[in-house]
């Protein structure tokens, strides 16, 4: 289990763009900021 | 993101207008970023709601799990503004 203060565990997932995205490709440029939703189209 | 795969968030993202930005598809093999993070829920098979903040040295600086209760954006912003305040 992460928590704060603890280094993220990098991922590669496809997405809604058709490109793959990484944690890892925003290291030393961008905050990131993650949401997860319980599941598309069911106002969840 | 969620579980939904890539071709279900691509119409995910154009019904709701085209979000600026990605929606992550972790489907397969289905669960198992939103595990790493600990925000998977193996009984009902699908992610908690749940909002990850990482800096840009990749380190976690806000993790919370909604139950019951949606993020408020304003919150989120101010959290970003606080790391980016600190940099």
């Amino acid at each position: 289990m992460v928590s704060v203060g603890q280094e993220a565990p990098d991922f590669k997932l496809r997405s809604s763009t058709g490109e793959s995205v990484t944690l890892s490709q925003f290291l030393g440029e961008k905050n990131v900021v993650i949401s997860w939703h319980i599941m598309s189209f069911t106002g969840g | 993101m969620s579980v939904d795969s890539a071709a279900v968030q691509k119409a995910y993202s154009a019904s709701l207008g085209g979000l600026p930005y990605p929606v992550l598809a972790d489907f397969h093999p289905k669960g198992e970023m939103s595990d790493s993070f600990g925000v998977y829920n193996e009984e009902r098979g699908v992610s908690k709601r749940a909002i990850v903040i990482i800096d840009k040295q990749g380190i976690i600086r806000f993790h919370r799990i909604y139950e019951g209760e949606l993020p408020e954006a304003k919150d989120i912003l101010q959290e970003v503004k606080t790391i980016i305040a600190r940099e």
